[in-house]
């Protein structure tokens, strides 16, 4: 579980002030451009420095630790390329943290990708997140992991994510994908959170994307 | 050929042919044993002088991302928009108080002054394409500071290799420096500088042709890492 209490952080010309967020299963984070959504869960990570306020994760403080030192795995909004094969670069995270890699390719199903040179961004998206998870994270914090994605790559990255069983918030502009993913939602505007609410579109929303997907089956023979 | 194309042409090969068709008319291109021996000499100390720049140029150009690195790194590349013979003025107390005038040792310091900041450069503008977020996602799973340098390599592979060869070429072309700290063991700018004085252009313009197809072939093989000449 994810609590972050009386935080402050001003960065990038904004202020982000929040009084509580409770992060228990998935937790979308929803807001527009220029919100301060990613300078949120950049604070969180510990990649900016907040200036007041506590991170707690499962009942640790973990404000004063380092990015790297936190429980907490995070994908940024950026597309992430690392010099790697897929298999070696889950090989090595493995190693740096003392783990098998093999639990996390058969729990999200990753096995095909394995043995793939050329990556299409879905599948880089789902690399990185694997990756991620080799930290054994209790809290995982994905900016964005959609972002740029085409429909198909989408609901590819969307389904495995509804997998994982790891606290998450997952930073979106796109209440469909929250609405498909998530169990509560807040929202965030120049730098407040409101919220959180309960997801109860989920039904709605699994039944728009499939049938969207369907739509791409159908007219253009693409298989997720 | 679209019109603008062919004054781009026009440009660069008149630019070429400036630079080489008077001094090719006029003078023989002959080459002197002692011009192959000043060759060597510089081709050695250039390659020593890289062989220190490169990893250290990675190390500021990672170290440079972020603060204190990042507001310290103009302090690395000042030198660049000095004159090279006020380096040499600048060595010279460090030089000379250490007994290394006229060593190889002093060609090598002032080669690797003046490279450093074209090899740091270059490296830094390759991992600043990496974009903020690939730092940031090896940071949130552990690998920060010297432990990201093997990776990030991995990622701007070209780049080192352009790094590595504007280094040693920056190196190699030295003269102002050079010419304060350690005239001897002989290196190719001296060699012409000195023969240029005594005799005239006449016996160095084939050696100078030559370092300039060098430089010319060289220009073209970083095109073709860069990609830039495949539109990339």
């Amino acid at each position: 579980m994810l609590e972050v209490s009386d935080f402050l952080v001003r960065a990038y010309g904004i202020e982000i002030r929040v009084d509580e967020l409770v992060v228990r299963g998935k937790t979308a984070l929803l807001g527009r451009n220029g919100s301060g959504k990613t300078t949120f869960v950049k604070a969180v990570v510990g990649i900016l420095r907040n200036e007041r306020g506590r991170v707690i994760v499962d009942g640790v403080d973990v404000t004063d630790l380092p990015t790297e030192r936190r429980p907490i795995a995070y994908l940024p909004q950026e597309r992430v390329v690392l010099p790697f094969r897929p298999a070696e670069q889950l090989r090595y995270f493995a190693r740096l943290h003392g783990t098998d890699f093999r639990w996390v390719v058969e729990n999200l199903g990753l096995d095909g990708l394995l043995a793939k040179s050329g990556l299409s961004g879905g599948e880089r998206q789902l690399l990185n997140i694997a990756t991620a998870l080799l930290k054994g994270p209790k809290v995982l914090i994905l900016d964005e992991p959609t972002q740029a994605l085409d429909f198909p790559n989408k609901v590819m990255v969307l389904r495995t994510l509804r997998r994982l069983d790891v606290p998450t918030v997952f930073v979106t502009h796109d209440p469909l994908e929250a609405y498909y993913l998530c169990d509560e939602l807040v929202v965030m505007e120049s730098g407040r959170i409101k919220g959180p609410v309960r997801n109860e579109m989920r039904e709605w929303a699994e039944e728009a994307l499939e049938n969207t997907l369907k739509l791409y089956t159908d007219m253009i023979g693409v298989e997720v | 050929m679209e019109r603008f194309q062919l004054y781009v042409v026009v440009v660069i090969l008149g630019y070429f042919a400036i630079l080489t068709v008077p001094a090719v008319l006029r003078y023989p291109l002959a080459f002197t044993e002692e011009f192959s021996e000043a060759l060597v000499n510089t081709v050695v100390l250039s390659t020593i002088s890289t062989l220190i720049t490169l990893p250290l140029a990675l190390v500021l150009a990672q170290g440079s991302l972020r603060s204190p690195g990042r507001t310290l790194a103009p302090l690395v590349t000042a030198t660049v928009s000095v004159p090279h013979t006020a380096i040499g003025v600048l060595l010279a107390p460090l030089v000379f108080g250490a007994g290394l005038v006229d060593t190889p040792a002093a060609i090598v310091i002032a080669m690797t002054i003046v490279s450093l900041p074209i090899g740091f450069t270059a490296l830094r503008s390759a991992l600043v394409s990496l974009g903020t977020g690939y730092f940031e996602f090896l940071a949130g799973m552990g690998v920060t500071g010297w432990r990201v340098i093997p990776i990030a390599i991995r990622s701007i592979r070209s780049a080192v290799v352009i790094s590595a060869i504007l280094s040693w070429f920056r190196a190699f072309s030295e003269l102002g420096a050079v010419l304060i700290l350690a005239r001897r063991p002989t290196t190719i700018g001296v060699y012409i500088f000195e023969n240029f004085l005594a005799w005239g252009a006449a016996p160095v313009v084939g050696g100078s042709v030559a370092l300039l197809a060098l430089a010319v072939a060289v220009g073209f093989l970083i095109e073709r890492l860069t990609g830039v000449a495949r539109g990339k």
